[in-house]
């Protein structure tokens, strides 16, 4: 379990991290976050020169390639000092927990870096509900909606915040399925290095997943459902998925209150 | 396409094997949880767990030096052994200084870990595994499949052919009751002419200098009464201060391997001839075998694991491969660590290993004694790339870590991605992308989208 640090530091004042995947595909899914932070009152930046969490590179063991991404992310960073909100548990818990291990070895000056920069780390839902306060996204989206929680994500506060903020929009009924615990097997770099394995593992999720015949499948990480979505695809599986983000956007679009 | 050795083992892996270690890991893990939370409510299990990671993490060599004079005082010869041969040679001559042959084994993983059975076989002795799944793989020439349920992937139909085969059962019966009446009948006899009788032990009391085994079907006793010496052969992490701690593990191990609140039989041996049944003579064996090393690491925290199984029940690597895929002693989340650790400088031969984990953290979450196995696990793949070890499937960063310190590289890069909408991808079929599109699509790539839109409405 990747649990955050203590005290996370907390502010109105926000950058956005928008992660590769939602730079190079999920464009949606950060628009939707950065509309929604603004809507319930935190003043969003945007650093440009950001990149990406070093993830795919520390998973694959390359802590050498992920510290100099780490590196370039905290100096892009260190432009302010606001907390740092990201649509994704998985590259949230990148940040405040294995970039830890990664600069385990490093001197003492790095390393209290490292850990100050992981008291900034929020994920979406995380920092909406527990440092923007958030108790309701209200609105309506009339669907059966089946929520996978990222196990990166599990150790945070984030799928409860989740789950609070789902059960407040009016016609959403959340459906339960068989092994909601299990990873989907996308692992990141996991899923081309060990293929099959992953591929299996995504099968059996996707499987477990629709047998609940869930209008919408939603989650905190786009990542997961990318994964579980291109193999949904391949067996010709009908699979609408969606970042939480978009789906409470559409809520409240749907209520007239955005 | 090159598939990792533990892909390429679930790709070809027999489907009903494959079902048949799914269904029994899961089970284990939904009886694991559903006896915790009903014994342990609330935050008392991971108060439990809290406990047992640090009683483990004490003072070992304090401990140590402790229940050697304990063990010593008792009665119970204690000798050390670095490595596995010169563990397998204490063993041997101790026998055969007895001029004795017959072996009975109490199931142990450290001698599966010395490969002792057969370092004894091939010296001309009778040893025989008196614990039920081990005897079902032994009489196959088998390792075991998990560290508790050995014989994890083997069907009733299977082991009843098997019995026949070995004569062990006179014709075949899948009846589980039948095999294992047969199978007692078969042992009976064995214990009856036992010399020696081998075991590993769950603990050892460093206060009262005592061993102790759990055990779930009396094999243990059984063995113990037949043979005059008795031999233990220990890992020495696994000794703890004392009998008021070993309560904690107690509480932990059999709800953890088996979902049982305890093992059928726990046994304390403190020492030779304690009763009329009993072994006239003990020795102890403490094994290091590269533990000593581990201990140093930082990896240390993989000594605290008490080998209930937890882990390897709720890996979903494990879950589909079963524990031959890891072509080591221990298997699942433990192994990923332990082995390539034990392996020292022969890392090479198991540096795959820590790649067979989504690092889902499953694992971590079940482990009674907290270690934080997903941390080991990365530090392992940390370990091999610091040594250059190539991994089938490895991907090479550089230009990745090019692009993600490079900002106007990798805006430019992202404003051209979308071009890959018109290209076939799904035609790669090499490669980290030929992997990926063998079984999954992907999206329509956006690249640059975002950064417009917050240019405009940021
Ligand atoms: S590592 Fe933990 S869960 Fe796995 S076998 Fe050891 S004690 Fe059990």
């Amino acid at each position: 379990m990747f649990v955050p640090p203590e005290n996370r530091i907390k502010g109105k004042k926000v950058n956005f991290m928008a992660t590769c995947l939602c730079d190079a595909i999920f464009d949606k899914a950060a628009i939707n976050s950065v509309e929604l932070l603004k809507k319930f009152g935190a003043e969003v930046e945007f650093l440009s020169n950001q990149t990406c969490c070093g993830q795919p590179a520390f998973n694959s063991g390359d802590f050498a390639s992920a510290r100099a991404v780490i590196e370039h992310t905290m100096k892009v960073f260190g432009a302010n000092d606001y907390p740092i909100v990201i649509p994704s548990g998985s590259c949230a818990a990148m940040l405040f927990h294995s970039s830890k291990i990664a600069f385990r070895d490093a001197d003492e000056a790095k390393r209290k870096e490292v850990d100050k920069f992981a008291d900034r780390i929020w994920e979406f839902c995380d920092y909406l509900v527990n440092v923007l306060g958030v108790e309701k996204i209200g609105g309506k989206f009339k669907a059966k909606v089946a929520v996978h929680n990222s196990c990166h994500s599990k150790g945070s506060g984030t799928p409860e915040a989740m789950k609070k903020l789902l059960t407040t929009i009016e016609g959403l009924e959340l459906v339960d399925f068989d092994g909601s615990d299990d990873c989907c097997g996308f692992g990141g770099t996991f899923s081309v290095v060990m293929p099959e394995l992953s591929a299996e593992m995504g099968e059996a999720k996707v499987k477990a997943i629709t047998a609940k015949n869930p209008d919408l499948i939603t989650a905190a990480d786009t990542s997961c459902l990318m994964h579980q979505k291109g193999i949904a695809d391949k067996h010709g599986i009908k699979y609408p998925a969606k970042h939480v983000a978009q789906l409470f956007y559409e809520a409240m679009k749907n209520g007239g209150l955005i | 396409m090159a598939l990792q050795p533990i892909d390429h083992f679930c790709e070809t892996l027999d489907p009903h094997v494959k079902k048949a270690i799914t269904a029994a890991s899961v089970g284990s893990t939904n009886a694991q949880k559903a006896i915790l939370e009903r014994d342990y409510p609330g935050d008392k299990t991971d108060h439990l767990r809290s406990l047992a990671n640090a009683i483990k993490g004490g003072d070992l060599a304090g401990n140590l030096e402790k229940a050697v004079a304990s063990l010593e005082r008792n009665g119970i010869t204690v000798l050390f052994a670095k490595d596995g041969a010169e563990a397998r040679d204490i063993i041997y001559n101790i026998i055969k200084e007895r001029e004795a042959k017959n072996v009975v084994k109490i199931k142990s993983m450290t001698t599966e870990e010395i490969e002792l059975n057969h370092f004894l076989q091939e010296k001309g002795m009778d040893v025989v595994e008196t614990d039920l799944g081990e005897l079902i793989i032994q009489i196959e020439n088998e390792k075991p499949s998990h560290i508790v349920k050995p014989a994890i992937h083997r069907t009733r139909g299977d082991i009843a052919e098997s019995f026949v085969k070995h004569n062990i059962a006179e014709k075949y019966d899948d009846n589980p009751n039948h095999l294992t009446l047969a199978a007692r009948k078969y042992l009976r006899e064995k214990y009856f002419a036992a010399d020696v009788v081998v075991s590993g032990a769950n603990y050892v009391l460093a206060e009262e200098g005592a061993i102790v085994l759990c055990t779930n079907e009396g094999n243990s006793r059984f063995s113990m009464a037949g043979a005059k010496t008795h031999i233990a052969l220990v890992g020495f992490e696994k000794v703890i201060p004392s009998a008021k701690e070993l309560a904690v593990f107690l509480n932990l191990l059999a709800r953890s391997a088996t979902g049982q609140t305890s093992t059928a039989y726990t046994d304390f041996v403190a020492g030779p001839g304690k009763s009329k049944n009993s072994p006239k003579e003990m020795f102890l064996v403490f094994l290091d075998n590269g533990r000593s090393d581990i201990l140093a690491s930082e990896s240390a925290e993989i000594l605290k694991c008490i080998r209930c199984g937890a882990c390897m029940n709720r890996c979903p690597v494990f879950r589909l491969v079963g524990g031959h895929a890891y072509r080591a002693t221990y298997p699942g989340p433990l192994g990923i660590v332990l082995s390539p650790l034990l392996a020292g400088d022969k890392l090479a031969t198991l540096a795959d290993l820590p790649k067979a984990c989504s690092l889902c953290g499953a694992c971590g979450e079940v482990c009674p004694a907290k270690i934080p196995l997903p941390d080991l696990i990365l530090k392992n793949r940390d370990k091999v790339k610091k040594q250059h070890i190539h991994v089938p499937n490895d991907i090479n960063f550089w230009p990745f870590k090019l692009l993600a310190t490079t900002p106007w590289m990798w805006k430019s890069a992202m404003a051209m991605s979308k071009a890959a909408n018109f290209l076939p991808l799904s035609w790669i079929k090499f490669g980290p992308a030929g992997r990926w599109f063998k079984s999954r699509t992907i999206p329509r790539i956006n690249g640059g989208n975002f950064r417009n839109w917050f240019k405009k409405n940021g």
